[in-house]
């Protein structure tokens, strides 16, 4: 199996090197460096590493840093991306599910439903939010606002950011496996036209479950997968330290998805991921839904549209046809 | 051969109750142990054959492609090809279920777990959308066997993406109100699970079977206890209300007619 450099090792290398250019740039501006040609050496240096490193990723390394500490959830999306939110929060049977978040924003002049897996900012809220793991009552909570989008007319947009649905004891018993559908399903049923971000994680049916759109678009470092790395590695390899490999195999980067057209188009990332420069991800982020949403309302029959794409999709051989 | 035996003698013993069965007694049973009534893995050949006067098969032309070149899906495929003498993990068709005095027709589709796992690609999730597609043409209900470990990774993301193709599948007949049966036979788990099954009008589980989305292992890990032994069994997905009954094996036929005929008895 191929070494893997280690990302957060690199990151570490890399912060210091650019912390010393800062400071070194300081002593510059004030005239005090002593040895200006030990600046631009370093800077072309950690700008070559960079480069080659970044730029050739392994899809395991766009998998570290979709779960990077640092990497921006929805919470930040919403604060940052659209505008004037307003949140919903019950499943109306009993329980709030936080790993579902959803209600009514704006982005730019339109107004919009906004419907993700929240994944929490710190420690406390990760847990309270359950590390974006939806139990079936969070799938429940996301047919509502779904149901509330559709009422109003109003365009749905949804962004997938889990791990995958709860593996837990109780969210089987309260049936996973339905609710799961139920959100497929709810989603066939919408009028409106629906727009899915993947954001960084996409893992299985939990991610499904807020997918189904008529336009998907994805994070550069975000991967959406069938089974995530570890599970597919555990049960192919009967290894899960071998999910590298096992990321490779299964197709899940966004140029993966893009190629196998499932996805309609990657928002671009800094050279060292969605952190290192918030602004320019969110703009990205704002621009791309934009230029879909506008799209997709000039679709005459979004639901129709949805039905057709998801019939299409399967790739086999048809003796007859052939 | 319609299961997996003990020993190739006339002898198989119960993987329930270890009880050793005569071959012959077993296979008169329907492949249901005579002792514990533990009901046997069996394929999907089988059950056409235990549930259906009259069977005709489509869309047989329908075959999978290792398209991510992915290890060795390619010979896996087909190994388990000339295994099961199966083109993938499902079969699709029309038929009249036995005993039915009106012949009434049906459109089917049986999964078969000795397939790569009875897991649902391309060729299973099109199956799906076609028999679903031929049921809403010819005005018929569609009855499905679902036996599956879930979606099939070989597939990768076009596998996930079946799920939702079998569910738009299932609403075009919600949308004509074209009735949709699902029996979960053991096992049924994942992908298959949370995409037709989950919404199907009626869920029914033979004995024993497991049914649910995550794997116990999984579960176990993350919730750091032991799982109760009915753990996602039909008998404890029947005590949550999530499925609408538990059948018998030698009974399906016979429930399955009851429905049909109230279709069928108002149907213009």
């Amino acid at each position: 199996m191929e070494e893997l450099w280690d990302l957060y090792e690199i990151e570490k290398f890399l912060d210091e090197l650019d912390k010393k250019i800062l400071t070194l740039r300081e002593l510059k501006q004030k005239g005090q460096l002593v040895n200006p040609q030990e600046l631009e050496i370093l800077e072309l240096k950690a700008q070559k590493i960079k480069e080659e490193l970044f730029n050739n990723l392994h899809p395991y390394h766009r998998v570290q840093l979709s779960r990077h500490p640092k990497r921006p959830v929805f919470e930040d999306l919403i604060n940052n991306v659209f505008e004037d939110f307003y949140e919903l929060f019950g499943d109306r049977m009993g329980y709030n599910d936080f790993s579902i978040v959803g209600g009514l924003a704006k982005l730019n002049e339109y107004p919009v439903f906004i419907l993700g897996h929240s994944k929490g900012k710190n420690t406390q809220d990760r847990i309270k939010r359950n590390y974006g793991m939806p139990n079936p009552e969070g799938f429940y909570k996301a047919i509502r606002v779904m149901e509330v989008a559709n009422n109003f007319r109003t365009p749905l947009i949804t962004v997938v950011d889990t791990p995958g649905a709860y593996p837990g004891d109780v969210a089987e018993q309260r049936g996973q496996f339905i609710a799961i559908a139920k959100a497929i399903s709810k989603l066939f049923d919408l009028d409106i036209p629906v727009i899915s971000l993947i954001l960084s994680e996409g893992g299985s049916g939990g991610a499904l479950a807020l997918n189904v759109a008529n336009f998907v678009v994805m994070l550069e470092n975000a991967w959406y997968s069938v089974i995530s790395p570890e599970g597919a590695a555990s049960i192919l390899y009967r290894d899960s330290s071998k999910a590298p490999l096992a990321a490779k195999q299964l197709k899940i980067t966004s140029y993966d998805l893009l190629s196998l057209n499932i996805i309609d188009e990657i928002i671009k990332e800094p050279l060292q991921g969605a952190h290192k420069d918030l602004n320019y991800t969110f703009d990205n982020i704002k621009h791309t839904l934009i230029y879909y949403l506008k799209k997709a309302l000039k679709l005459d029959n979004p639901k129709e549209h949805r039905f057709e794409k998801y019939r299409n999709i399967g790739i086999f051989d048809n003796l007859i046809k052939i | 051969m319609f299961f997996k035996t003990q020993n190739s003698n006339n002898w198989i013993k119960c993987e329930k109750c270890k009880t050793i069965i005569f071959k012959q007694d077993l296979e008169e049973n329907l492949y249901v142990c005579t002792k514990c009534n533990y009901h046997f893995v069996i394929n999907a050949h089988y059950r056409i054959k235990i549930t259906f006067d009259s069977f005709y098969e489509l869309f047989k032309e329908i075959y999978p492609k290792d398209f991510l070149n992915f290890d060795d899906y390619s010979k896996k495929l087909k190994e388990d090809q000339e295994k099961t003498n199966l083109t993938d993990a499902i079969i699709t068709g029309y038929g009249c279920l036995k005993g039915d005095i009106n012949k009434y027709k049906v459109s089917v589709g049986i999964m078969d777990f000795n397939f790569r796992g009875g897991s649902m690609g391309s060729v299973v999730g099109e199956k799906i959308a076609l028999i679903s597609e031929y049921a809403l043409k010819n005005d018929t209900p569609l009855i499905i066997f679902s036996s599956s470990g879930g979606a099939r990774m070989q597939e990768g993301i076009i596998s996930l993406m079946q799920m939702a193709k079998t569910i738009s599948a299932i609403k075009l007949l919600n949308k004509n109100r074209i009735p949709f049966i699902n029996i979960i036979t053991h096992p049924t788990t994942g992908g298959v699970a949370a995409s037709f099954v989950g919404i199907a009008d009626i869920i029914l589980s033979e004995i024993g079977a497991l049914i649910g989305f995550a794997g116990q292992r999984v579960i176990e890990q993350t919730i750091k206890q032991k799982l109760p032994p009915d753990f996602q069994t039909a008998e404890f997905s029947l005590k949550y209300g999530l499925i609408d009954n538990i059948v018998h094996r030698h009974n399906i036929p016979n429930i399955l007619s009851k429905f049909i005929n109230s279709f069928y008895f108002y149907k213009k």
